[in-house]
């Protein structure tokens, strides 16, 4: 039974350190518990990945749930070799997208997001942090993403620009005046005008879907 | 170098993920130039925004999904078995099976 007990334990240990690719590819092969593991290592960045970009907490928790349904129940598309972050990172966007065509939304900003008082802060870094989550929210959903991608995400240029199928060119472009607009907004906010471009970011900013291997 | 040019390399400047050359070039220019000050003031403080963390029953309803996915596809193969052997025992009962039965049987 001890013996029994260690090899279990051995064997959750190697799955643990195992990598990504390997274990999608036993949950190819149909061990589905082994999505577990991933779960545990991507439901938390996928779930700060919606929660900044759709400014919708409860819609992120669902979303979450959805990649890694799709994940199950489109398991077989998934091809050796292709790395599983930017896998995983695409079924999160055509999610997202194919939430909104279903379901097209009114608003972005949810007062309970604005990021909390932490006793730590001074004062006037709890305010700077709120102005930059709304300058954030104020921005079109498709700037706000490749700002989340590239600084919360960490991806790299040529990750971002595989995921959403444009030219390393286009993305470290479009990243520059992301920040631009970003920085124009909040300094605004902080003068207490209202930004250029505020207001809710609507379906239309999404972009299409593009890439190859679309779940 | 040009601001954009410099703009460009700020993501993996904050990564600290540039060369050395490269650093010191993006370092140079911003002890020079207020506008791009501004932009790597604005990507740190984006460091300040918390990590939205999800829901405590997250886990639970994975799970919970994983096991409906799972039975779901079990039933759906378990129906589908059913149905063959119910196929096959209507083939038996029909008319062409009556006679393949009887003429197997002699």
């Amino acid at each position: 039974m001890k013996e029994q007990e260690r090899a279990e334990t051995e064997n959750d240990q190697a799955m643990k350190l195992a990598p990504d690719e390997d274990l999608m590819l036993e949950v190819r092969n149909g061990a589905g518990e082994t999505l577990g593991v991933l779960f545990d290592r991507y439901h938390a960045p996928l779930f700060n990945f919606y929660a900044k970009v759709t400014g919708d907490r409860t819609l992120s928790d669902d979303l979450v749930q959805e990649v890694f349904l799709r994940i199950l129940k489109y398991r077989q598309s998934y091809e050796p070799g292709t790395p599983f972050r930017a896998w995983i990172y695409q079924i999160a966007r055509n999610a997202r997208v194919d939430h909104y065509r279903k379901t097209p939304r009114h608003i972005t900003f949810e007062p309970e997001m604005v990021a909390p008082v932490m006793p730590k802060d001074s004062a006037q870094q709890s305010e700077e942090t709120e102005l930059l989550h709304r300058a954030l929210m104020q921005m079109p959903e498709e700037k706000r993403e490749i700002l989340v991608l590239s600084r919360f995400q960490e991806l790299k240029y040529d990750e971002i620009a595989r995921l959403l199928g444009c030219e390393l060119g286009t993305v470290k472009t479009r990243i520059h005046r992301a920040i631009q607009e970003l920085r124009q907004n909040f300094k605004q906010l902080e003068r207490g005008l209202a930004p250029r471009e505020a207001g809710p970011a609507v379906v239309k900013n999404i972009p299409p879907r593009r890439f190859g291997n679309e779940v | 170098m040009k601001c954009e040019e410099i703009g460009e390399l700020l993501p993996d400047y904050l990564q600290g993920s540039l060369k050395a050359e490269q650093d010191d070039l993006v370092e140079q220019h911003i002890a020079e130039c207020g506008d791009c000050r501004e932009e790597v003031a604005i990507w740190k403080k984006l460091s300040l925004l918390p990590v939205e963390q999800p829901s405590a029953g997250s886990r639970e309803r994975f799970e919970a999904m994983s096991r409906a996915y799972q039975t779901g596809r079990n039933d759906k193969a378990a129906g589908i078995e059913r149905s063959k052997r119910g196929s096959v025992w209507n083939w038996l009962r029909s008319p062409v099976g009556a006679v393949a039965w009887s003429a197997a049987l002699l």
